[in-house]
């Protein structure tokens, strides 16, 4: 083959950036000449051509992203002629194909080639052209059934991506698209959306993620076929994506909260009077944004530009309803004293519950606490709640034999809590590290003064 | 209804018979299909019982006899005229075209045809070029001939009792590579409708469409694409090209949004093309992708078994149509 691809360098590379071309067109090369540099997410190298002839054609230039199997360049060979192709290297997807394995997309090429000659159809399909641009001309194309569906729909098909032939949006796209709620026509997106999603970041499509194939309802007498509501919808919706696309890990600490228990008996005697009743969870949530300061990056937000690390602890309590979950933020909550914390906590729970939350209640939180002790939980993992990087799982306090420092054996109260944190900004040693320090604060309660 | 499992061979014969015995105006004629039984042995056994009048030996002269049995069905009788193949059918196109077609239109509806002429269609067995012809096209497009083409063992007996009872012309394609194949056909009068397509696999992703073996075939793609690509095909058999069942494909691409025709005749005015025309004409707002036509190769039937192979639609062409149409990658 003549043309020149972007090679394969490792599982992970999808995609190589052209830095600079070592040749001119017109240049005469041999087999083995360095052509280009290119570089990968993980390094820069040299490519080296595979045929000699003259470098007739440049596909790509210089500071391009070209995905793996896309051609760069022509080398013309004797008596070949040098194809004609649209601009901007159009066939580079069709060539590449869904193959994940290196030296797949070369074979390909080569068969579509052969086929060319005997089956014009096939070689029409094939052409395909991953030419993300379907709307050069100022149109789109569009399958008929996407037309159709984004008429019943009222979606604006110029923000859907197509994956078809010359970028042709095909029916997947478009019901991807739904899935995630976007593509809507303006006016429809937002208010349409239910509280929980209105914080939803821009997710990368999720082109050919196809759901396995279910079964068809039993329908018996003994069944019921339940329509999940709205808020279920996008429970589930912002769960699988974030269990999809957020690579998750786990730090659980066991804390002794005899410290803890002896100090809000004592504080709660106090403030009787005031009609006020500390929680176990409001001297939780204090503790773990107490604990952030020295941890900022679990305090953080992804965002179209990276993730952004913030200094004040927006904490976004879980609160069950009936109907799903809510997570209302109890803002800059490190600086706030445990009464107004628990003031502030039940009164969002309690209107959470009567549906009478308003959106900037709801929105903005920068890390979450769940806390599901109440129901004797002896210790669970939570799903991190998007765009945050991370949520503290809280399980129940038990009641268990320990070992004091002189070894005798004392009751202790044991409470389990696990982290769950976004490997894209923090890693394991931080996660290991802030969980510590939680537990330090809340078994020495009185760093909670601090 | 009871049902009992018999070859293609024996349910035809038993739809004649059928017929035979609730008609006597039903004849059966055509070149060695009496006392030698029949190149096919479809009509094997019958001159033993019912007679040279009822099983009728001709020359080898189809225009002639087709000529005898037009006008034999112009005054009343049911003729079935056996081509040996439907290659010699050509000798009498003239019969067929220009007056079985055409008489009682001529006549403004006061003579009827009522004329079956039967025989095996399409290739797949070795008979080379000459005695290779998938003729559905060719005598579909003339107005005045119904045309079927039937691939099961009960609707062969079923469409064959349709058609000795239909007052009009019908040709009827049988699946000549097919007469030893077994399936499950209803006891007693089970005649089935023309014009109906048969729903022979259920799916919901795209719809192969095809009639005569080539059913089988995408029978056997539907298979695949579930098991490598966890795709649900939907497949119907056309049955009845004249007339033909619009409906059943537009609910069904309605329904997947892809469409694959498969014929095993070339692909130029063939079935299939006309199966993409009347789809995009009806079904074109729930299109996700063109029409897929799956076709012969572009040349004489060869001879040579893997020549041959090569010239008809294989399970692997069909099953790449499907992921084409599925934006899919071929495998």
């Amino acid at each position: 083959m003549p043309e020149v691809f972007m090679p394969k360098m490792g599982d992970a590379m999808e995609e190589g950036t052209l830095l600079k071309w070592l040749v001119s067109e017109g240049d005469e090369v041999s087999e083995g000449d360095p052509i280009a540099e290119i570089e990968t997410d993980k390094a820069s190298m040299e490519i080296e051509a595979e045929d000699s002839g003259t470098f007739a054609q440049i596909i790509a230039q210089e500071g391009d992203d070209i995905p793996v199997g896309g051609a760069i360049a022509f080398i013309q060979g004797e008596g070949e002629e040098v194809p004609e192709r649209q601009e901007g290297g159009g066939e580079a997807e069709a060539e590449e194909g869904g193959d994940e394995s290196g030296g797949e997309a070369a074979t390909a090429t080569a068969e579509q080639d052969e086929e060319q000659e005997g089956d014009e159809e096939e070689a029409g399909a094939a052409e395909a052209g991953g030419q993300a641009d379907g709307r050069a001309d100022g149109h789109f194309r569009a399958s008929p059934i996407v037309k159709r569906l984004a008429a019943e729909n009222e979606l604006d098909l110029s923000k859907v991506e197509g994956s078809g032939p010359q970028g042709r949006i095909v029916e997947r796209d478009v019901r991807a698209a739904m899935e995630r709620g976007d593509g809507q026509a303006d006016g429809q997106a937002g208010e349409a959306e239910a509280p929980a999603a209105a914080e939803e970041p821009q997710q990368a499509p999720q082109v050919g993620l196809q759901p396995a194939r279910l079964p068809e309802p039993v329908e018996g007498p003994d069944t019921e076929l339940v329509e999940p509501t709205r808020m279920q919808r996008v429970i589930g919706e912002r769960m699988t994506e974030a269990k999809q696309h957020i690579p998750h890990f786990y730090a659980t600490v066991e804390v002794r909260m005899n410290e803890t228990m002896a100090l809000r008996k004592q504080l709660n005697e106090q403030l009787e009077a005031e009609d006020l009743k500390l929680s176990v969870n409001d001297f939780v949530m204090k503790a773990c944004a107490v604990a952030l300061r020295s941890y900022p990056n679990l305090n953080a937000i992804q965002t179209t530009q990276g993730f952004e690390l913030h200094d004040k602890v927006d904490m976004a309590m879980a609160v069950a309803l009936d109907a799903g979950l809510i997570t209302p933020v109890i803002r800059d909550i490190a600086s706030k004293g445990l009464a107004a914390i628990s003031r502030e906590s039940k009164d969002l729970a309690a209107r959470a519950r009567d549906g009478k939350l308003q959106p900037d209640e709801y929105q903005g939180g920068t890390i979450t606490v769940s806390n599901m002790g109440m129901f004797g939980i002896e210790s669970f993992t939570a799903i991190v709640n998007p765009p945050q990087a991370a949520i503290i799982a809280v399980s129940s306090i038990a009641r268990h034999p320990a070992y004091d420092e002189n070894d005798e054996v004392v009751p202790a109260s044991m409470m389990k809590l696990t982290l769950s944190a976004d490997h894209r900004i923090a890693n394991g040693r931080d996660g290991a590290l802030y969980m510590a320090e939680v537990k330090r604060v809340l078994e020495n309660p009185v760093l909670l003064m601090v | 209804m009871a049902a009992e499992t018999k070859t293609y061979r024996e349910a035809l014969r038993e739809a004649m018979v059928h017929e035979m015995e609730r008609d006597e105006n039903v004849v059966l004629m055509g070149e060695d299909i009496g006392v030698y039984g029949g190149t096919h042995l479809i009509t094997d056994g019958l001159i033993d019982d019912w007679g040279p009048k009822r099983v009728m030996d001709t020359p080898i002269s189809e225009n002639g006899f087709t000529g005898a049995a037009v006008g034999m069905a112009m005054m009343g009788m049911r003729p079935i005229v056996e081509m040996m193949t439907w290659n010699f059918s050509f000798l009498a196109a003239d019969q067929i075209i220009q007056h079985a077609a055409k008489l009682r239109y001529f006549s403004g509806g006061q003579v009827q045809i009522p004329l079956v002429i039967r025989g095996p269609n399409g290739g797949g067995v070795q008979l080379s070029a000459q005695h290779t012809h998938s003729l559905e096209n060719f005598y579909g497009h003339f107005p005045g001939l119904k045309v079927v083409a039937p691939v099961t063992p009960n609707d062969v007996k079923g469409m064959m009792i349709t058609a000795v009872r239909d007052p009009n012309p019908v040709i009827f394609l049988e699946a000549g590579a097919l007469y030893g194949t077994k399936g499950e056909v209803e006891d007693g009068d089970n005649a089935v409708p023309f014009g109906k397509a048969r729903i022979a696999c259920e799916g919901d992703d795209v719809t192969l469409i095809a009639y005569g073996r080539q059913v089988n075939l995408c029978l056997r793609v539907a298979d695949t694409l579930e098991e490598e690509d966890g795709v649900s095909a939907e497949v119907i058999d056309l049955r009845s090209i004249r007339p033909f069942d619009e409906d059943a494909i537009v609910a069904s691409v309605e329904k997947t949004h892809r469409a694959v025709a498969v014929q095993e005749q070339w692909r130029w005015f063939g079935v299939a093309s006309e199966v993409a025309a009347i789809i995009q004409d009806r079904a074109f707002d729930y299109l996700d992708a063109p029409v897929e036509r799956v076709s012969g190769a572009e040349v004489p039937a060869p001879y040579a078994r893997n020549l041959e192979l090569a010239a008809f639609p294989s399970d692997k062409q069909v099953a790449n149509a499907a992921r084409r149409v599925l934006y899919m990658e071929e495998k």
